[in-house]
Formats: structure tokens, sequence, C-alpha cells
């Protein structure tokens, strides 16, 4: 497509096209990349220029092992040593069997005693427990009511509307029960949104 | 002007072979680096890929065999680079190309190394709607104005694919463009 064609099938293409694509390359950037590059491409080769001397490798299996054999010869031992440690080591182990067995006695003479302290705990708690059902009942019928009112009973209006299974609420006739004028005023200072019941 | 055959030699004779390659990168540099820019959108990612491509050309310099000129088969290493830079990098993110490509285009706005304005900015993001391929006819015809007997070679398409390809992109991006 030549640029006449351009202009004739798309003129903005053919007028964005002398603007250029807009990228732009930071300073010096081509001159430095191709030391860069240089660099990247031909000291690879240079590897080659290192070299190492006649049978370094065949000798240097016995030179490890000289400097190892030599390092072993550094470390010594108290005289005797492998004669008395088996003695050592029995005298260890004997005395903490003495240390153990002390503990298992002192264990086993106060055992009786924590049983009886566990099991007179245990009545006592069941004494004062069977003393809060009486709290209950001596809770004037107010503060229920201010409990309940405060939505402390946690239960959702459907949940209590299942208590009162004896009254029919498809058939109920509140038209009967409030007057026009009753239920408008009720519905001008309640807060109708709080009445809406969610799932 | 290079004689071409005379550098494919020095290039493949190891005692010429790096003052050979020293001039191709000089010559090369430039054209295979807005190529491959337009194709990442990063100075850096384009950065990247240049130097990758010009080591894969010199480690396969040897099995280039002259049947097409030396700049298409260099274009052919820059763009196979270069795509394989940006579906490394969507697979990374675990998006797909298009959704790379147009998240690139998104941030040209705050990249200091790029000077456009709007209406160069809509043609960039024109152009990332493209269908890959179609992308690369149309940056390759519009703004290097590559030859189609040269781009069949780098892109190894029929040149009447390309006229094709190249006239439906210019439609397409001069519609978006216009609606803007």
């Amino acid at each position: 497509m030549t640029d006449k064609e351009l202009k004739n099938i798309a003129p903005l293409l053919y007028q964005l096209k002398k603007m250029g694509s807009g990228f732009s390359v930071p300073k010096n950037y081509f001159e430095t990349v191709e030391t860069t590059i240089g660099f990247d491409i031909f000291s690879a080769n240079k590897e080659q220029v290192f070299k190492t001397p006649e049978n370094y490798f065949k000798t240097i299996e016995d030179s490890v092992l000289n400097h190892i054999h030599k390092t072993d010869a550094a470390f010594s031992i108290p005289e005797g040593y492998f004669d008395t440690i088996e003695d050592n080591v029995l005298e260890k182990i004997n005395k903490e069997h003495k240390v153990i067995s002390l503990k298992n006695r002192i264990v086993k003479q106060f055992i009786p005693f924590i049983a009886a302290a566990s099991l007179l705990l245990f009545i006592s708690l069941q004494f004062f427990n069977t003393h809060d059902t009486d709290l209950f009942v001596s809770l004037e019928t107010s503060e229920i009511e201010n409990w309940i009112e405060n939505d402390e009973l946690g239960l959702n209006s459907y949940e209590i509307a299942s208590l009162y299974d004896d009254i029919d609420i498809e058939n109920l006739d509140i038209n009967s029960l409030y007057d026009d004028d009753e239920m408008l005023n009720y519905l001008n200072e309640v807060d109708v949104e709080s009445l809406i019941l969610t799932n | 002007m290079i004689d071409e055959q005379a550098l494919v030699r020095q290039l493949k004779d190891k005692t010429t072979q790096e003052q050979a390659f020293r001039i191709l990168i000089s010559q090369y540099k430039e054209r295979l680096y807005w190529h491959i820019r337009k194709i990442v959108i990063s100075h850096d990612d384009a950065d990247d890929v240049l130097q990758n491509t010009f080591i894969k050309i010199y480690r396969s310099i040897d099995k280039f065999n002259s049947e097409s000129k030396i700049y298409s088969w260099m274009y052919r290493i820059a763009t196979n680079e270069a795509i394989t830079f940006i579906n490394k990098k969507a697979k990374e993110k675990k998006i797909d190309i298009s959704e790379y490509n147009l998240n690139m285009i998104h941030t040209l706005q705050e990249d200091s190394l790029y000077d456009g304005n709007e209406i160069q900015l809509v043609l960039q993001q024109a152009i990332a709607t493209l269908p890959k391929k179609q992308q690369l006819v149309f940056n390759m015809k519009y703004f290097d104005e590559i030859k189609y007997s040269d781009m069949s070679e780098m892109l190894e398409t029929s040149v009447g694919a390309l006229k094709a390809s190249y006239f439906h992109a210019v439609k397409k991006i001069e519609k978006i463009i216009k609606s803007h």
C-alpha cells in the first residue's frame, strides 16, 4: 500500500505516520548497547585463556589426601582414655536411677491427699451451682422485660411467632382490633423499616 | 553498503568472527531494537531481548545457510525471541497474551520513555487489539516500511496474505481512532 493509497483509505493514520510511534530511548543508549552486547558475547570465549600446570589433575588427588592425614595427626586423646570411659558412663547412669526413685516415693505418699482435696472441691462447687437457679427466680419481671427490649433475647420475629401457634395469623382481622386513626398514628411514630421481617 | 556475502564468510571464520560480528551489531542494532520494542513495549524488556537476540545470532551463525538475507534471518530470530519473552511474562502473571499486551499499553502514559500524545496512545491501544501476527505486519509496514518481499522471508508468510492482513489492520485501526 503506498502512502497515497493510505491517505485515501485511512486519512487519520496517514497524518499520524509522520509523528512516529512515540517510543524513545535513554540518552546514548545505542552507543553503549554495542559495548554491552560485545562484552556478553566475546567474554564467553575468554574461559579458554585460563590454563593449568602440567599433570595438575593427576597430582591433586595425592596432594589432598596428604593434607587430610596430617590433619588427623593433629588431634590427640588423654592416656588410657578408652579404658576408663566405660566405668565413667556406668557411674553416671547409676546416679540418675537414685534421683528418679526418690521422686517416685514422694509422689506416691501425696496421692491420697490430692484425691481427697479434689473430691471436696467438686462437692462444694455442686452445692454453690444449685443456688444459681434461685437467683433466676428472684429476678424482677421488669428486669426481664428490659432485657428483652434491649434485644438480648437473640430470637427473631419468626421464632417468637412460632411460640403462639394457637393464634391463626392468616385469618387475623386487624381492622376489627384497631381503627384507621390508631394505625396511622402508630405508623407515623415507629420506624417502619424495623418492622420488615428478613430471612 | 556492506557486501553481505563477504560479511557472512567473515562471521563464520573464527579468525575474523569477532570483528565481523561487531560490524553486524553496529549495522543492525537500531532496526532490531525498534522491531523488538514495538512487540514488548517496555525499553528495559527490549534491551534484554535485543541482547539475547544477538547472543542467539552469534551462537547460530554456523546454521545460517544464505537461503535468505542475513537481515531477514536476524529479524526472524528477534521476532521469535520477543514473542517468547512476552508469552513467558504473561504465563508468569497467569494472564493471556492479549490481556498482557493491553496492560503494557496502559502503563505507557507513566513511562518516561514514551513521548507520544493522546492520539498516538490511542493508536498504540488500537494496535494492541489486533491479533499478534497482524500487529507485526502493521508495525513492520506502517512504521518500519519494510518491503513485502522481505517481510515474507521474515514472517514466513506469502506476500498476498501480508498485503491482505495489512489492509484489514489499517481499516480496523482507522475506525478505532475515528471513534475517539
